[in-house]
């Protein structure tokens, strides 16, 4: 059978599913028994419900599954990327954090824009800053990708802030983020059709540069296509129809991706085939979802919003991706220009770490003796009270630091990628989806969360060995499973924001990584325990080192790199454990500390180690008094706090590298 | 490099002058000789306090308060404490309380130990929601640990006298159902059972509730516009506010909005925010604000 005839299959069983679908609900809905439905006795009311109610929603399953099929297929199109998606370039993500800051700052906005507008203002902001990203590497399809979930997580880390802050009325926001397609009126199909005409359009118009870019980037380079300006164009058109609808009908996450993987498997020819097809098994496979969990709602009385569900699909399928359909030979280790750059030029002084220490002493002795008051800041001397609540903090500050930073520089040695972190490596994630799971499954009561999250870090420790061994722990996939894990992570606090739960606001501080609780005690042990590591690291530093070479040369060296690789991930996840429950999932101190090390001209792995912990400290004290002092006496989480000057520092690099 | 080593030693001097330039704290800014200062983070326990006339020292998230539960109003001694689930330890210890209270969750989140104060829980809703007589049995209960249980003699009584005047005001209106909602957006809105606060008010005023279906541990479900086809036929919608900006603006376009009897003028009612968590306080203000609402005392508008 043809790979044509083979979709044409699968759409026709769609449709036939979701028609019966259909059907059930018209009929449940109706009372009245199947095959003597008579729309003529139907009451008003019904007949409204139907009208405005059923109709329009179905219709808006199809033209959102069909417009994010679309834009999806386009994204992988010009990236040449099987895991490019909306949400994967952070699109829905900007378009969500522009919504949020509007609704809580300049509501009267709304009234003068559309939401659409907005969101799609935020979402074309976040897709530039992609851009802006991975403009010197010619739009490398790889960087683009890490560079987008990268201000995914950032934009996250800000979402969550702005949360904590307005708990109450961030409330309205979690409704749509969750992505709901009740309709009330045929009123937002219109606006949808609207749009999607507009992208037809567009689309016959590029119809040929498509065909021309399949045939690979080189070739159609040489045919005379400017690659570039396809892609620009391309990723502005995917912007507009991305926010559109995501302002409609909120984040509904993976269908793309999910019936664009199913036409990539079946190889189909044409440009024009993949492109309809895409439309079609989007708008189907979301429609289908839709039903299902209606006729669930009809049986079973719980509401499940289908842009989480949808998120709760997409990770196995990216772990699918990742594993099965994505080709070998994509790699993330990108022999980046900063690496070169450090070996060129191998700056050495002992400045930098006087001027380290010095910076971490200031900096420390400020943190403890200021205070700020509701009369401005004071100096309080070494009050012994106010010691007794800062220094914990500051201390688990600093243990955080300096594993994230150890950590990092371990991953990015391995991987031999700089752009390798713990946040990506999904431990992190799992431990806080075993918190939440906990919270969920057993209510609140249960105080000491480190016990979930700690099985919860092994487990997914143990999850990432099983699924990477027939790899040999190939560093990318190993990223990649994490990436997942965190897109797991975000589905299943979706989920939870939904029931509007008024408590949720304390796990989401926890997940926001705050070292608010911390006593004296613990924090000295945590302190000690990361010392420690940082000693016996120093001590293996020159068989780490080898690892940094190609593998086949650190094996001839006498090496057995799978070994070596399997001691670090257990060490990482550790260190991992440890710091995601001090500071919780998120923070780009494990990215940002190494990355300064390199850029500042260290290349041995022992002065790395060394160096890059006294940077991650200073970022993490810096995070902690931020965070004590800009709203005073409103405290910004720790984790919050450095995943935004993390984060920044890191768009702000990437962009100069 | 010589111009960020420039500047890095400029920061660095600057931040040393600013420190040594600091005031001292040497004198104690915050003593008074009250025998209890009670602080909380809980707005329900809050209001209920300054109902009470507690020596209240310290709220959390003043801020937002004003917007959510507006009355009673914080005084200006009354010093903001931060998050309501972390608030800022520093000042708890400047503020030196002897007291604080706060619901059992909150109690758990605040690290013990670090500061010496008394610590106290009490709860206002329970796994069920809550009740008139599981509200004014914690008012006492609350009453008794801050010395105060004349006071809310007082204010129980106060508020049963208010629900009785306004049953009276009430006689006039024809009798109906009424369900009280909170719209999230256009198309999806929170309706409140008996176990809410403005449901156990209803009740109190012999209004009929027209949501009789189960509800969560906050006394209310979230439910889509297409649901408020299912309440009786004589029933009004009290829209308690706030709601998001444009929720009038989109309403006007959603033809299944308009088609419902509650569009129309005289069959919806919109209340000023009253603290839908709150205790007698906020009851005593939505039972005042329904009853001018459905007298027509005040009408008020998107």
């Amino acid at each position: 059978m043809s790979a044509l005839k083979k979709i044409i299959l699968i759409n026709l069983s769609l449709f036939l599913l979701a028609m019966i679908a259909i059907v059930w609900i018209i009929v449940h809905e109706l009372h009245q028994p199947f095959l003597q439905v008579d729309l003529i006795q139907v009451s008003v009311l019904k007949r409204i419900i139907l009208v405005d109610n059923w109709l329009p929603r179905f219709t808006m399953a199809l033209l959102v599954g069909g417009a994010l099929g679309i834009s999806t297929i386009i994204l992988q199109q010009v990236t040449y990327n099987p895991l490019a998606s909306d949400s994967t370039l952070a699109v829905s993500s900007g378009a969500y954090i522009a919504l949020l800051g509007t609704h809580l700052f300049i509501p009267s906005l709304l009234l003068w824009l559309s939401s659409a507008m907005i969101a799609f203002l935020g979402g074309l902001a976040s897709l530039l800053l992609v851009f802006m990203m991975s403009y010197r590497n010619q739009f490398l399809p790889i960087r683009m990708l890490l560079s987008g979930l990268i201000l995914n997580l950032y934009l996250g880390a800000l979402a969550t802030a702005l949360v904590i802050f307005h708990p109450e009325a961030a409330k309205n926001i979690f409704a749509w983020q969750a992505g709901s397609l009740i309709q009330d009126s045929w009123h937002d199909v219109k606006q949808i059709v609207i749009v999607s005409l507009i992208a037809f359009a567009i689309l016959i118009l590029l119809l040929r540069s498509f065909e021309v870019m399949q045939l690979g980037e080189t070739q159609a380079k040489s045919l005379g296509v400017s690659v570039v300006v396809i892609r620009v164009v391309c990723i502005l058109f995917v912007a507009y129809l991305c926010a559109t609808t995501l302002s409609l009908v909120g984040m509904i996450g993976f269908i793309g991706l999910a019936a664009v993987t199913m036409i990539n498997q079946l190889q189909l020819t044409k440009a024009w085939h993949k492109l309809l097809f895409s439309y079609t098994t989007a708008g189907l496979i979301l429609l289908l979802t839709d039903c299902l969990l209606v006729i669930i709602q009809f049986y079973c009385s719980f509401y499940l919003p289908v842009g989480t569900v949808s998120a709760f699909i997409g990770t196995p399928l990216l772990l699918y991706l990742i594993f099965k359909a994505l080709p070998t030979t994509i790699s993330i280790s990108n022999n980046n220009s900063l690496t070169r750059c450090d070996l060129l030029t191998p700056i050495k002084t002992r400045g930098h770490w006087i001027l380290a220490i010095l910076i971490i002493l200031i900096l420390l002795w400020s943190s403890l003796t200021i205070s700020n008051t509701q009369y401005g800041f004071i100096s309080t001397g070494w009050n012994h009270s106010l010691l007794n609540i800062k220094l914990p903090r500051i201390i688990t500050a600093i243990s955080a630091g300096i594993m994230l930073s150890m950590c990092g520089v371990l991953l990015q040695c391995m991987t031999h990628n700089s752009l390798a972190s713990p946040d990506l490596l999904g431990i992190s994630s799992g431990a806080a989806i075993a918190i939440i799971v906990t919270v969920m499954a057993m209510g609140y009561d249960i105080m000491p969360l480190w016990l979930p999250g700690l099985l919860g870090a092994l487990l997914t420790f143990l999850f990432i060995i099983a699924i990477n061994i027939k790899n040999k722990f190939q560093p990318e996939k190993v990223i990649l499973t994490g990436i997942a894990f965190a897109a797991f992570l975000t589905a299943l606090i979706q989920l939870f924001l939904v029931t509007g739960d008024p408590r949720i606001q304390y796990l989401l501080i926890w997940l926001s990584g705050s070292t608010y609780s911390s006593g004296l005690l613990s924090s000295v042990v945590i302190f000690l325990v990361a010392l420690f590591i940082l000693f016996i690291l120093l001590i293996f530093s020159r068989p780490i080192s080898l690892l940094e070479l190609p593998e086949n040369m650190s094996n001839a060296l006498g090496m057995n790199s799978n070994i070596a690789r399997f001691l670090l991930i257990v060490v990482s996840t550790i260190l991992i454990t440890l710091a995601t429950l001090q500071i919780g999932p998120l923070s780009f101190i494990g990215l940002l500390a190494p990355l300064i090390t390199r850029i500042i001209g260290y290349h041995f792995i022992r002065s790395q180690l060394l160096m890059s912990s006294l940077i991650g400290s200073i970022l993490m004290i810096a995070a902690d008094w931020l965070g004590r002092n800009i709203m005073f006496p409103y405290e910004i989480p720790t984790g919050v706090m450095a995943s935004l000057i993390g984060g920044s520092c890191f768009i702000y690099l990437i962009r100069r590298s | 490099m010589k111009f960020k080593i420039t500047l890095i030693s400029f920061v660095i001097v600057s931040s040393i002058l600013w420190i040594i330039h600091l005031p001292d704290s040497n004198q104690d800014y915050a003593q008074f000789d009250n025998p209890t200062r009670i602080i909380t983070t809980d707005w329900t326990i809050a209001e209920t306090l300054l109902a009470l006339q507690a020596p209240l020292v310290g709220v959390g998230d003043t801020k937002e308060y004003a917007t959510w539960v507006g009355e009673p109003v914080l005084n200006d001694n009354i010093v903001d404490l931060g998050l309501r689930s972390q608030p800022n330890l520093e000042v708890i210890a400047n503020l030196k309380p002897t007291l604080l209270i706060n619901s059992t969750w909150t109690q758990n989140l605040i690290p013990k130990n670090i500061i010496p104060i008394k610590l106290a829980a009490i709860d206002f809703y329970t796994n069920e929601g809550t009740s008139w007589s599981y509200i004014v049995q914690t008012t006492e209960k609350l009453a008794q640990l801050v010395n105060r249980t004349n006071q809310a003699q007082i204010l129980i009584s106060q508020t049963e006298k208010q629900f009785t005047d306004n049953i009276q005001r009430l006689k006039t209106i024809p009798k109906q159902s009424y369900a009280v909602v909170q719209f999230i957006d256009s198309h999806q809105l929170r309706i409140y059972g008996a176990n809410s606060l403005y449901g156990v008010v209803l009740t109190k005023l012999n209004l009929d509730n027209a949501w009789q279906h189960s509800t969560n541990a906050w006394g209310f479900s979230q439910i889509s516009l297409i649901d408020l086809t299912t309440l009786p036929k004589n029933t009004s919608l009290i829209i308690v506010k706030p709601y998001p900006a444009n929720v009038n603006q989109q309403l006007e376009k959603n033809s299944l909005w308009q088609k419902l009897p509650f569009s129309q003028q005289g069959n919806y009612y919109i209340l000023p925010s009253v603290w839908g968590f709150g205790a007698l306080p906020s009851m005593q203000r939505f039972s005042s604000s329904l009853t001018n609402a459905l007298t027509k005392q005040t009408v008020n508008t998107w």
